[in-house]
């Protein structure tokens, strides 16, 4: 259906290949997955952008390679524009779908989002995450499920992808959906040192922060070898 | 290339001595133009270091003049002034500055060394024929952004030196390579990489103890608030360019293990971002340095500030009283009580976005699917918020 019109061979670049396939083999846009063709075209999935996204028509069209090509520059831009915004923007409603979280965990499995810069989380691969569900605001964060914690992207490139394009859920749920990709939690923790001793203020929080840990429900129990000295030590 | 020739940066690249063991050195194989390769992945406000030969000089001055009092490193002016104890950090910065600014001793010291080096030492930066020092030529290096130069006097000084001739080969050819003294007959070339290597670990040794006395602290200082060391990985500690990164090394001994960055908020350790960066070794900057600047310098590291939220809201434990503890939506038995409901419309006003960008505010990422809060007891719910508490200080003072 809609395939077959861009097909046809032009001078623009995009118009050689699918738009997506164009979007996705662009450099920083690793993180996203391609969206089935038909989650684009059931409007039912895209209810409510339509009031979101300027040019949504033309956008559309684009997306789904039905642009004709009758725009004038300033047109095209902005409508380009639309287009990713639009993308991403279903990309956020596509990837907590089970065909989503599927192919997201094949991008897991080969650790595609990079992996934590925390030590002594062993590179353990991360999760993009958006801070904010409206688009706009933050640029996509990575969420270690090892330690928990949300992370800036090292490539700059990244730092230009809109977190709303994955949005605050998706690690979350991908992880429920998946518990298996859960990784053993350690109760492992730097122990800032001067000269082999311990830090009166830190070893302090440390304790308190074991405290907390022992409250918490579920949380991984110290085994003596990783930390003997901050339950022994204490005054 | 022929000593004395070529432009600056040619000799940035190669010191013209050691030309052979440039390319002899895997180490620094995949070097570039230092302007194209510095800094490529950064965030724009970290600003570009590029040492000219004359800003080495300048810095290298710089440090000779404020050897006088760090010539040698004593270890009593380390441990015995209550640093440990973090007590009078404030005194330590006033020490340093006056003697630094005011002593008129200090202009004599540098005219002395200025003479004394003069004679290889000499700048020329119209016509760029000039042979800068080991110790500058490293530091200038791409990815030796991070090391201190230290000053020739303590290096000279044996004392500085204790213990450090034990497991490195050719020991006594590495000092004279880091010190610039000509040797009568030239090594042999077959020996000269490894003496070049042994040279780099004794110079790493020699800076591990450098930045922990007064002058390598100040030194350091300004790099750090120059931004060379970056912000931290972690959303909510590096916001806004807050700086709270410093080097360490995980192990004190050499070839142990790798250089990493430790946040003075989260407290934790993460892996340089560039990875020039990641083949330094640890031990050239050792366990001790990033906490004894903190420790020193208190006013360095942003407090960590509660303002009207408290990052510690959702975790606290029953029957634990963690300081003042504004509960609105942590707890499911309070769900029906009114006072949830005045409290809870402060916290939506503040629970957005915004604030997470001042970098007082200390948070801890709290996990939602479709806006919930994830629940404690869930398989994905939260394990590992205990890493991320913190101490948290009013703008009165701390909590307790």
């Amino acid at each position: 259906m809609d395939d077959e019109i861009s097909a046809g061979s032009s001078d623009s670049a995009e118009s050689t290949a699918y738009w997506i396939e164009w979007f996705q083999s662009l450099k920083g846009n690793e993180f996203y997955c391609d969206i089935d063709e038909d989650y684009i075209l059931d409007r039912f999935n895209l209810t409510g952008l339509n009031t979101e996204i300027p040019h949504y028509a033309l956008a559309f069209d684009l997306i789904t390679d039905a642009l004709e090509d009758d725009l004038d520059d300033n047109t095209r831009v902005e409508v380009e524009k639309s287009a990713r915004q639009l993308y991403g923007m279903i990309h956020a409603r596509f990837v907590i779908t089970a065909r989503g979280l599927a192919k997201m965990l094949d991008k897991f499995r080969h650790a595609e989002f990079g992996r934590c810069p925390r030590v002594l989380c062993e590179n353990q691969p991360v999760l993009p995450c958006g801070l904010a569900d409206t688009p706009g605001i933050k640029c996509v964060k990575l969420y270690c499920p090892r330690c928990e914690d949300v992370y800036s992207p090292v490539a700059r490139r990244h730092l230009a992808i809109d977190g709303a394009h994955f949005g605050t859920t998706f690690p979350h749920l991908f992880l429920l959906a998946y518990p298996n990709m859960i990784p053993t939690k350690s109760a492992k923790r730097y122990t800032p040192k001067i000269f082999g001793f311990k830090i009166h203020q830190n070893a302090k929080e440390q304790r308190r922060q074991d405290e907390i840990r022992e409250a918490t429900p579920g949380a991984p129990r110290s085994n003596p070898p990783t930390t003997p000295a901050s339950v022994l030590d204490s005054p | 290339m022929s000593p004395g020739g070529g432009t600056r940066q040619q000799q940035q690249q190669q010191h013209p001595r050691h030309q052979q063991a440039v390319y002899t050195n895997g180490h620094f194989d995949k070097q570039t133009d230092p302007d194209s390769d510095e800094f490529d992945g950064d965030p724009g406000n970290v600003p570009v270091m590029t040492h000219s030969v004359a800003d080495a000089q300048a810095i290298y001055y710089g440090g000779g003049q404020q050897n006088q009092h760090g010539g040698r490193l004593r270890y009593d002016d380390v441990v015995g002034n209550g640093l440990v104890d973090e007590a009078n950090g404030g005194d330590f910065i006033q020490d340093d500055e006056d003697s630094e600014l005011e002593d008129p001793e200090d202009e004599d010291l540098e005219g002395e060394e200025m003479s004394a080096e003069d004679s290889y030492e000499e700048t020329d930066s119209e016509t760029g024929s000039s042979v800068i020092s080991w110790v500058s030529w490293y530091c200038s290096l791409p990815g030796h952004e991070y090391f201190l130069e230290v000053p020739e006097d303590f290096i000279e000084d044996d004392f500085n030196l204790t213990g450090l001739s034990y497991g490195i080969p050719y020991y006594n050819e590495a000092l004279d390579l880091i010190l610039d003294i000509d040797q009568e007959e030239p090594a042999n070339p077959a020996c000269m990489s490894e003496i070049e290597s042994s040279a780099e670990i004794l110079y790493g040794s020699i800076h591990a103890r450098y930045i922990i006395t007064k002058p390598g602290l100040h030194g350091m200082l300004q790099k750090y608030l120059e931004g060379v060391f970056g912000t931290c990985p972690r959303v909510y500690c590096g916001a806004l360019g807050a700086l709270s990164l410093l080097p360490m090394g995980p192990s004190d001994v050499p070839g142990e293990d790798t250089i990493k960055m430790v946040c003075g908020r989260c407290g934790d350790l993460y892996f340089p971002k560039e990875a020039k960066y990641q083949s330094i070794d640890g031990a050239f900057f050792g366990t001790t340095f990033p906490h004894f600047l903190w420790l020193t310098y208190p006013d360095s590291l942003p407090p960590i500030v509660s303002r009207s939220e408290n990052p510690i809201q959702f975790l606290r434990p029953p029957k634990m009283e963690l300081g003042r503890v504004d509960d609105d939506e942590n707890d499911d038995e309070d769900f029906g009580q009114d006072k949830r409901s005045s409290s809870s419309d402060e916290q939506d006003s503040r629970g957005t976005d915004d604030d997470s960008d001042d970098p007082l505010t200390y948070r801890i990422y709290q996990p939602r699917i479709f806006g919930f809060r994830v629940n404690e007891r869930s398989v994905v719910g939260p394990r590992m918020a205990w890493l991320r508490w913190k101490d948290v200080v009013d703008e009165d003072g701390p909590r307790t």
